[in-house]
């Protein structure tokens, strides 16, 4: 469980994040989404400890932020930059191996089966002897979302962990975000907060247990998908117009960004 | 050279199992120069009496030849202690140009090309010309090498910080920009050891003149058994940053998520290659591209874990300084070249040859 209390951030004169208030509950996937400079990346770089906020305070499980020590976090919380340059060759194996945090109780069985485990899912096991810098830039990608991962594989079901991912799914192809999203899920559903700043609105839309729209620091609308996930929101925050197009009640409304090249309107995918 | 190329044909690095072998070999390989490196000279001595010569005359109760009281005192002052100079110079050159690469993420780190050797040897020189000169000796023999080592590793310190400082951008630490400040640095110290020498006496002009070549010929053997902790401590500090320095290349932020504390690690690696470089360069003034040559050979050969690199970079860049100044003082008979004239003729091609190959990668515009 991480909360914020009326946290700011400002860098010279610039104010960057404005008054972020924000409880966010544990086993939930929260999306912050919005137009590009909102804030999403440096919102997460708070929220993962890495910036001291200039106001306010975060507090993880009950304990300001300020007063975690670096290990102790490195324990609990794992995050994903969105870029990773690695200026030296290492093994994709090496890599995800840096993910095991010095003190974290994962016996050398579990944690081999983990890695495992992890190589399978982002279809890594072909590359696991390969260099990181010779892969594309999906597939490093893919590598740096399975260290992260394997930074909180020693939690156990209903432990509390925090998974902050900025644009997890940069440069992914479709059946490797989906194998993502679902390795997200499966976290949250075994008890971890997953915090993501993600651009794609529907799957934002379709992930989130809690949506998030900031807007030059500010947040714009904050809430369960079906209360914030609307017509006027969207275009207070994007300042475009876009339809949404009702998929039924299972489904959260998709999101159409009307481009204004082909002729004719979308019709409903159902009424 | 191209690492990745290599490292994609699955030959090297080695694998865990076959990188073990490699410190042993490093091992038998120094043990041959060690005994060449005591046994060859102007005076030839046979190896079968360098037990003797080493040990004292109590091995000959076993069968082995005595040695005549000059191979004795030629092996125990003269050759010994410059073999264990050159190991572990070599060693400390190694190691901290493995870490500094690391900690600056570029495999062009060298503590002689940034300028850290150079502003050891300011650090020395001006303690030299302020001091009088401690190889004269005197009553002030001691401190006065502590002094110069003290002035060499303030020097250097001091420079890794400036550059460090200086090289860091957003994204990491620019190669560009480090390049150059080592450019300003070496020009710089050049001339303030000009200055040295304009302003010394002959005695001090000659001390003051090896700083600039590099030679293992010149440090009494005293001061060589003095520095001995000294560098191998600086060894081992760089050493305990090893699973830190793998984190930190991720980048910084990263690697603080994991638990690492950046500055500290910077701390110690700074202080850990500035003192060895310092106490190296006081000792034997700069030798250059040893802690170029050597970490990205072992790089290419056991891998990029600082864990296997660190130690593996002290045990080979000890028996290249060892094997280089065997060569540097036997191949012309007589006469003998400073070894640091060696280690620049094999290591700049060297150099150039990796600013070649990884000029896109490190977008040099070259």
């Amino acid at each position: 469980m991480i909360k914020t209390q009326k946290v700011g951030y400002r860098t010279g004169k610039q104010t960057l994040i404005h008054e972020f208030t924000q409880s966010f509950a544990q086993g939930k996937v929260t999306v912050l989404a919005g137009p590009n400079g909102a804030g999403k990346s440096t919102l997460i770089r708070l929220l993962a400890g890495l910036l001291p906020p200039s106001t306010g305070d975060i507090t993880l499980a009950g304990q300001s932020l300020r007063a975690w020590s670096n290990s102790a976090l490195a324990a609990v919380r794992a995050y994903l930059p969105q870029s990773h340059a690695l200026s030296f060759p290492m093994s994709v194996a090496e890599v995800l191996k840096l993910g095991q945090v010095e003190g974290t109780p994962l016996s050398m069985e579990d944690a081999q089966n983990a890695k495992a485990r992890l190589l399978s899912t982002f279809a890594l096991e072909a590359l696991a002897q390969r260099s990181y810098t010779s892969l594309s830039g999906g597939e490093q990608q893919r590598v740096q979302l399975a260290r992260v991962l394997f930074q909180l594989a020693h939690l156990k079901r209903g432990q509390d962990g925090l998974l902050l991912l900025d644009e997890p799914l940069n440069g992914l192809d479709l059946k490797h975000q989906q194998a993502v999203l679902q390795a997200i899920h499966a976290r949250a559903r075994q008890g971890q907060t997953c915090i993501l700043a993600l651009h794609d609105l529907n799957v934002a839309a379709e992930i989130a247990d809690e949506l998030i729209f900031l807007k030059k620091g500010v947040v714009v609308a904050s809430g369960p998908v079906d209360s914030v996930f609307t017509g006027d929101i969207l275009e207070t925050v994007f300042e475009v117009k876009v339809q949404l197009l009702n998929r039924g009640a299972q489904l959260p409304p998709y999101a159409h960004l009307p481009m204004g090249i082909n002729q004719g309107e979308p019709s409903l995918l159902s009424p | 050279m191209r690492i990745r190329r290599i490292i994609d044909l699955g030959v090297f690095p080695l694998s865990p199992s076959k990188r073990r072998a490699v410190p042993g070999l490093l091992v038998l390989g120094t043990i041959f120069c060690a005994l060449l490196a005591l046994a060859s000279g102007v005076i030839s001595i046979s190896p079968s009496v360098l037990p003797s010569a080493l040990l004292g005359n109590s091995v000959t109760s076993v069968g082995l030849p005595e040695a005549s009281e000059v191979e004795t005192m030629i092996v125990r002052e003269v050759r010994l202690p410059r073999l264990v100079l050159g190991l572990l110079t070599g060693a400390v050159l190694a190691t901290a140009g493995g870490a500094l690469q690391g900690l600056f993420r570029n495999p062009l780190a060298d503590p002689g090309l940034i300028g850290v050797s150079a502003g050891g040897a300011v650090g020395a020189g001006a303690v030299i010309a302020l001091s009088g000169g401690f190889l004269a000796g005197g009553v002030t023999f001691l401190s006065g090498i502590y002094a110069t080592m003290a002035g060499a590793a303030i020097g250097a310190v001091g420079t890794t910080v400036l550059i460090y400082s200086l090289s860091r951008t957003e994204q990491g630490p620019s190669v560009p920009a480090m390049l150059l400040c080592g450019i300003a640095v070496n020009t710089f110290a050049g001339a303030l050891i000009g200055v040295f020498v304009f302003s010394s006496g002959l005695e001090q002009i000659r001390d003051l003149a090896f700083w600039t070549l590099g030679s293992l010929s010149r440090a009494p053997s005293a001061s060589v058994y003095l520095a001995i902790p000294v560098l191998l401590g600086a060894i081992l500090l760089l050493c305990t940053q090893a699973k830190a320095l793998n984190a930190l290349l991720l980048g910084e932020e990263t690697a603080q998520t994991l638990g690492v504390q950046p500055q500290r690690v910077k701390r110690i690696v700074f202080l850990g290659s500035g003192l060895g470089v310092g106490a190296a360069v006081a000792l034997t003034g700069t030798i250059g591209f040893v802690g170029l040559v050597v970490p990205h050979i072992c790089r290419i050969i056991v891998g990029t874990d600082h864990r296997y690199l660190l130690p593996t970079s002290a045990l080979a860049g000890g028996l290249l300084l060892a094997g280089t100044d065997l060569a540097a003082r036997t191949l012309l008979g007589a006469a003998e070249l400073p070894t640091g004239i060696l280690t620049a003729l094999l290591g700049a091609p060297f150099f150039l040859a990796l600013l070649v190959y990884e000029r896109r990668r490190l977008h040099l515009p070259l």
